[in-house]
């Protein structure tokens, strides 16, 4: 006899503790595009709906909006794997370095059970490695160069992983002698940096001679799904990360200057670089208007105007790669299938700035 | 029944090729019909801005992301200076999906492989074309899909 319980999944957890079964990436994908599709025909049901000003299924759509919400967040969470999966091989490294450098390390990992999603636990490994052995390789110094400038003997190296918001940052940080940026410009560097940037993510460097070196790397909680906000720019529709943008105005034409032959536009004190999107996608812009409607992003610690005719509002979207015709374009990371069935290309921020 | 017909199709596999013709502008072209995935009326096609020139944009393919390319700007055909197409050919080759401009999807051609004039071929197309069939007075060029999408890719 199975016991009814009211509340049917909190007192079986406690009693069995948590329980797990192995499912195949593959089916997991299926799932998802599956979950995607069906967050794109709700949508379409509701377009449909709301043109022809039908309202007698408004409560039915909500409710299935909700249980679509609902099954969104569980399959995002299933897809969830602790960094664990690929910190556990970090301490085994460092042992090894330290040995083979004759160095003394104290390693510590924390915050290990922080989740990312599947795909991104699977391209974050290496590059973590890359950078870890630089903090062991080139911050952290000799026992008898550590003795020399009054450190303890032992350098101590730190990986942390906590979440932010709807990202998840993870940080190296060693108190050696400091890094180069001769030691920064490696081939292996570049190519994790690479993969950083290629995964949505951010990296910082820090370093400071004598003080130490100290690596950030905000990655996205996930990468099949993204908020964003669409704005116009000659009649298509453009999706551009919420995690880039700063804050959007809008202001009079006549408030840009020219500084050394740039366009730029002064926002509290601030220069800020104006790109015009139309000009970067070389479409012939219509008629000259007296306002501007600009989109303030941030790539690093710079701030950029981004030119747009209109704003649409923020939403969730798909994220679907483009796929090889499109290798040689990287002003986009992808693109995205809208409520109403159209396509949203969506910037990629760092491409579309490089040039100012 | 259906047995049957499978081990007829086997039989004749080896000497006969399926292809689907259509034309675009004044050239009727066919491909495998097994590359083929599905003729549709053109849709919405959202441009890829600094994309290259052959590829017309991007189309919404029941929830895919599928580009669209007209292969006038590939390789040279001849076409009415004011043609527009209004059809997509869907072919999908090794799981990728790629949807060709056609002006008309004519027919399924059964045509056995030594029929296909491998000698015809024109340095024009390059390696882009398998051969010339011929039906009637109508001649039609049998394409390489596989080296088109490689053009297309660029690799």
């Amino acid at each position: 006899m199975v016991q009814e319980n009211e509340n049917p999944t909190s007192p079986r957890e406690s009693e069995q503790g948590a329980q797990s079964i192995r499912v195949e990436l593959e089916k997991m994908d299926t799932l998802m595009n599956l979950m995607a599709e069906l967050v794109i025909s709700r949508s379409q049901i509701n377009g449909v709906l709301k043109k022809n000003n039908i309202k007698e299924v408004d409560e039915s759509l909500s409710q299935l909006s909700r249980i679509t919400l609902d099954l969104q967040n569980i399959v995002m969470k299933i897809r969830m794997v602790p960094i664990e999966t690929v910190s556990q091989k970090f301490p085994r490294m460092i042992r090894d370095i330290a040995r083979k450098e004759g160095k003394e390390i104290k390693f510590s990992i924390k915050g290990q059970e922080t989740e990312l999603d599947r795909t991104v636990i699977d391209q974050i490994g290496e590059p973590l490695q890359v950078l870890l052995r630089i903090a062991a390789v080139h911050d952290l110094e000799q026992k008898e160069e550590r003795m020399k400038s009054g450190k303890p003997i032992a350098g101590t190296l730190l990986f942390s992983a906590n979440h932010e918001g709807n990202h998840v940052k993870l940080e190296i940080l060693s108190d050696g002698r400091g890094v180069h940026p001769g030691e920064l410009d490696a081939a292996e560097y570049s190519r994790a940096a690479k993969a950083i940037e290629d995964l949505n993510g951010k990296l910082l460097v820090q370093t400071e001679a004598n003080r130490g070196l100290k690596i950030s790397v905000l990655l996205p909680l996930t990468l099949a799904i993204m908020q964003s906000l669409l704005v116009k720019v000659c009649g298509f529709i453009y999706a551009i990360p919420i995690a880039a943008i700063d804050s959007t105005l809008s202001l009079p034409r006549s408030e840009i200057q020219v500084v050394q032959s740039r366009e730029v536009v002064v926002i509290r004190g601030e220069i800020i670089p104006v790109i015009w999107l139309e000009r970067v996608f070389h479409f012939q812009s219509a008629a000259q208007k007296e306002n501007i409607q600009v989109v303030i992003v941030m790539d690093g610690q710079k701030k950029y105007g981004l030119v747009v005719d209109s704003l649409m509002g923020q939403e969730d979207i798909v994220i679907k790669a483009l796929g090889k015709l499109f290798s040689d374009v990287k002003e986009f990371s992808g693109g995205a299938i809208l409520g109403d069935g159209s396509i949203a290309m969506i910037l990629e921020i760092g491409t579309i700035v490089k040039d100012m | 029944m259906v047995e049957k017909n499978k081990n007829q199709q086997n039989q004749q596999k080896e000497t006969m090729v399926e292809i689907l013709s259509f034309q675009i502008g004044k050239q009727e072209f066919a491909i495998d019909v097994d590359s083929v995935e599905l003729v549709i009326e053109r849709t919405e096609i959202t441009p890829v801005p600094n994309s290259r020139m052959f590829i017309e944009g991007v189309m919404n393919l029941r929830g895919r992301i599928v580009p669209v390319v007209d292969l006038t700007r590939l390789i040279s055909i001849e076409v009415e200076p004011d043609n527009t197409f209004e059809n997509v050919l869907i072919v999908k080759q090794n799981g990728t999906e790629v949807g060709f401009f056609v002006n008309e999807v004519r027919e399924v051609i059964n045509t056995s492989e030594s029929d296909i004039d491998t000698g015809a071929r024109t340095d024009q197309y390059d390696q882009k074309v398998k051969g010339i069939v011929q039906r009637g007075k109508r001649l039609i060029l049998f394409l390489d899909i596989e080296e088109i999408l490689r053009a297309c890719e660029g690799i």
